[in-house]
């Protein structure tokens, strides 16, 4: 059994966190992992909620408390308020180095003596701590799922090349892909650069100065980088695309930037914990892996046309409803065949990605029927060369009244009730909606 | 309208559904990041533009440089245009 920090002392990576201002060595990551382990050591065996404050704190809380916790749970300060009120919960904001007084040594053999302390605790008294990760549900709640730091480190490797990668997170580092890309760059021995804002020109500013050479986003981030005309100012030699679907033009359009760049695009399932990757420029995946499988996972395709998974790992019990008999997953992920490539159409409970954001249809249309008015609504995705798709809603209203009224009470209600992302950006009226004989509204037509 | 007209009216349309706000006066030379469209708004100004012109050019294949100015933004337009009339 291992924990994030033996794992990177097995392999004797020395990965390094950079800031604006600062650089964090494992060495010094590891101290002080040890201090809040010391310090918040009651937790032992114990749940814990940690909140993301910045890579290098997140890091020191995986680092502390993995192996040593019961569970961790992996929290925005948002996400934090899903929690079980009785939960430990932690949010760790690391101080500068200077204070610290922890001799920074970027040489693996000081490194693995420095840290035998901490190795050797965590090898005696290690725990398999069960990492949860939030998705959302259906009903735009957060839904939490258990995985293992074996199955979230399965397709990381290290290498000499490996190594010397820099990295930057366009993602959430507690969701699903952004914690990839940290543990990508943690047990790889690379360095990640710290600090990503919303504004996309001051960051790709921010990772050319820092050299960043590793980049992971969704297609509609890359799309967006694009725009900013300052992206070749990047060294890229690894381009990696996930969250979304990812078409052709935009593979075609990076590799000709990036010719000597490895572009890789990721297909991965937060529930599943499973993640395959794409690195023939080429939109889709090759129907021979639905024969042979991808890494230890088994890919099959149902008779509704959805990509079943068979991970190597065990698969959370909460998804037992959606394994088959085989031990097979539906992800819900409608594909296609066309010419030797399995290509995703989109989700088949009709959830939007509005460039990387999930919005479940259902919810934009209880709000919209919130409004007086309002008889039938039905609300789908519209697809979109920008964001891949945008929301648009259907709406059916009393006969007698004013249409541009209620249009403009929707607008108003949906501005109050939901994310940006999730409002309509169309709204169309029309006579009547196609129900299905049990009542429910019709979605396959938009799928 | 020119196409130039039609992609501004087009971008405070959108700048009032989207809940952006457009900088004072954008220039040929204004970065199209920096105009007050966020990525959201230009999303919802590119399906506008193919509703009203027939077009969306960022769907073709064989767009060479992505936009980064107003000019080019209206440059990809234009060129889109005159392929579909040719």
């Amino acid at each position: 059994m291992s924990s994030l920090a033996s794992l990177l002392i097995t392999r004797a990576v020395t990965p390094t966190i950079v800031t604006a201002s600062q650089s964090f060595s494992l060495e010094w990551l590891l101290e002080s992992a040890k201090l809040w382990r010391e310090e918040y050591r009651h937790l032992k065996n114990k749940p814990l909620a940690l909140i993301y404050t910045n890579s290098a704190s997140f890091s020191v809380g995986l680092l502390a408390f993995d192996g040593f916790c019961s569970d961790l749970y992996l929290c925005s300060e948002e996400l934090a308020e899903s929690i079980e009120p009785g939960y430990q919960q932690l949010s760790i904001t690391i101080s500068s180095v200077s204070e610290q007084h922890i001799k920074q040594s970027k040489r693996a053999t000081k490194l693995v003596q420095a840290s035998s302390n901490l190795a050797g605790q965590t090898h005696t008294h290690t725990i398999a701590t069960r990492w949860w990760l939030a998705s959302s549900g259906t009903s735009g709640q957060p839904k939490w799922f258990s995985h293992s730091l074996a199955s979230l480190t399965l397709s990381t490797k290290a290498s000499p090349a490996l190594s010397a990668l820099c990295w930057a997170n366009l993602y959430q580092v507690y969701r699903y892909a952004g914690l990839q890309v940290l543990l990508q760059a943690l047990t790889s021995g690379a360095t990640l650069v710290d600090g990503s804002s919303e504004d996309l020109i001051l960051n790709v500013k921010h990772y050319a100065t820092a050299r960043v050479s590793a980049l992971s986003a969704t297609p509609s981030m890359w799309r967006q980088m694009l725009m900013t005309n300052q992206l070749l100012s990047l060294p890229l030699q690894r381009i990696t695309l996930g969250g979304e679907t990812v078409d052709q033009p935009l593979l075609d359009k990076l590799s000709e930037l990036y010719p000597n760049a490895s572009i890789r695009h990721i297909y991965a399932s937060t529930e599943a914990g499973v993640g395959f990757v794409v690195a023939d420029k080429l939109a889709g995946f090759p129907v021979s892996w639905l024969e042979q499988g991808v890494g230890s996972a088994q890919l099959v395709i149902d008779e509704s046309e959805h990509l079943r998974i068979k991970p190597s790992h065990k698969l959370d019990a909460q998804l037992e409803a959606r394994i088959d008999e085989k031990g097979y997953l539906d992800t819900q992920d409608q594909v296609r065949i066309e010419g030797g490539r399995v290509f995703f159409l989109g989700r088949a409970s009709g959830v939007i990605n509005v460039g990387g954001n999930k919005v479940h249809p259902e919810k934009v249309e209880s709000v919209i029927l919130s409004v007086a008015g309002v008889v039938q609504v039905k609300v789908y995705g519209q697809s979109n060369s920008v964001l891949g798709n945008l929301v648009v809603a259907d709406i059916v209203i009393n006969s007698h009244l004013d249409w541009s009224n209620i249009s403009r009470s929707v607008r108003e209600r949906c501005k109050l009730a939901l994310q940006r992302f999730e409002i309509p950006v169309k709204l169309r009226q029309i006579d009547s909606l196609v129900v299905s004989p049990t009542g429910k509204l019709s979605r396959s037509d938009n799928v | 309208m020119n196409i130039e007209q039609i992609v501004k009216r087009a971008m405070s349309d959108v700048a009032e559904l989207s809940d952006c706000q457009l900088i004072e006066t954008i220039e040929p030379d204004t970065l199209l990041l920096q105009s007050g469209l966020d990525s959201l708004g230009y999303a919802m100004l590119v399906a506008q533009l193919e509703e009203e012109l027939g077009i969306d050019p960022f769907t073709e294949l064989a767009i060479k440089v992505y936009p980064a100015t107003f000019a080019e933004f209206v440059a990809i337009y234009t060129q889109g245009l005159e392929l579909q009339n040719d």
